[in-house]
């Protein structure tokens, strides 16, 4: 008899060991995009954010879609892509941009471009993993050196080019 | 009573051995892979007169796609959501040019949204380096491509070849992507 509630005891365990880890199979990603030009607020970090949603699982994105939450623990890759620009004419200087966890600035994912007259769109793009746990929120700062610097959207008037977005933003857990 | 903690031990050790790998074997099934990594060493200019196509001719891995004749155009075989990342040296062929050029992606000779990147190029910056990632889904029989256009006829994607030193050459694109899910 001991041994069969043993037995019976042993397999719970194991079964609810294996409920606790079925996390790490599930799939989860995420994609923003967005058609807007945005500029940072001059001496303040500023959040960017993607109102268009290309694809989502596990994920949740906050009602202003300037973040996204982590659902399922892991590690996971995380790309942005910008398109730096001067808004006016004439204008030199540089664009900043990171990543924050949980409003945190994240060390060693910072990019600088600079961007001028003779350069007038330039593109930065940041590649991390990190670890995430449920609930941890992850955004993009941008900051720029000039009040008419920032990231640019350029629409496309040929129906064989797709216009330029400001801003991709792209996760999904590697394990 | 020692020989009943002994038996208690094994018991439970082989009971756990038993249990456990079941159902780790259930959670490790593997996924099909599929991936692609494809390169240029020559240098291209678009047709500004029509929609023009980046051409590849190096492939350095291929598993569960399918190659166009040309290099132009890649057919997915694997149903999945891809990373895909691409790395395009721009150049200007003429030092008194300035000017910009976009490359952006199409699936079923369609542009994809959100793809597109521009990046300006000019004398004081006569090459530059644009790259892109971004999520896809692709199903069987998904072809795609990558197109690009310039601001004007001497702007195109460059390499560089016969490097000193060993260097490697410097390829005009560089395209990997591969199956997440």
């Amino acid at each position: 008899m001991q041994i069969f509630v043993l037995f019976f005891l042993v397999f719970l365990n194991s079964s609810l060991q294996a409920d606790n880890q079925s996390w790490k199979n599930q799939d989860a990603y995420v994609q923003l995009s967005s058609v807007v030009t945005q500029i940072p607020n001059l001496g303040l970090s500023s959040i960017i954010s993607g109102e268009t949603i290309d694809m989502v699982k596990n994920f949740q994105i906050t009602p202003n879609r300037d973040a996204v939450v982590c659902q399922i623990p892991g590690l996971y890759y995380i790309s942005c892509g910008l398109q730096p620009a001067t808004i006016v004419r004439g204008v030199s200087g540089y664009m900043d941009t990171w990543f924050n966890v949980n409003g945190v600035a994240i060390p060693s994912s910072n990019s600088r471009q600079y961007v001028d007259e003779n350069l007038r769109v330039s593109q930065i793009t940041n590649n991390s993993i990190f670890q995430l746990n449920e609930g941890d929120v992850i955004s993009t700062g941008f900051s720029s050196s000039n009040p008419y610097i920032g990231i640019v959207y350029i629409q496309s008037y040929l129906s064989s080019e797709p216009s330029v977005t400001s801003y991709i933003f792209s996760a999904y857990k590697i394990r | 009573m020692v020989l009943k903690k002994i038996n208690f031990f094994v018991i439970s050790f082989l009971s756990y051995l038993f249990f456990i790998p079941l159902e780790s074997e259930e959670i490790s099934l593997p996924d099909p892979e599929a991936y692609l990594e494809v390169a240029s060493n020559k240098t291209q200019v678009p047709n500004p007169n029509q929609k023009s196509f980046i051409i590849t001719d190096n492939t350095s891995f291929i598993k569960n796609f399918k190659a166009g004749d040309k290099g132009i155009t890649f057919t997915a075989i694997i149903d999945g959501i891809y990373l895909i990342g691409s790395g395009v040296q721009v150049g200007i062929l003429n030092p008194k040019v300035s000017g910009y050029i976009d490359v952006w992606f199409e699936l079923n000779g369609a542009p994809i949204p959100a793809t597109n990147s521009r990046q300006y190029i000019s004398q004081s910056a006569e090459v530059a380096l644009m790259t892109n990632a971004f999520l896809i889904e692709l199903k069987n029989g998904d072809v795609f491509s990558i197109g690009f256009s310039a601001s004007g006829p001497e702007i195109g994607i460059v390499a560089f070849t016969n490097l000193p030193n060993n260097e490697p050459d410097i390829v005009s694109i560089g395209i990997s992507l591969f199956k997440i899910y």
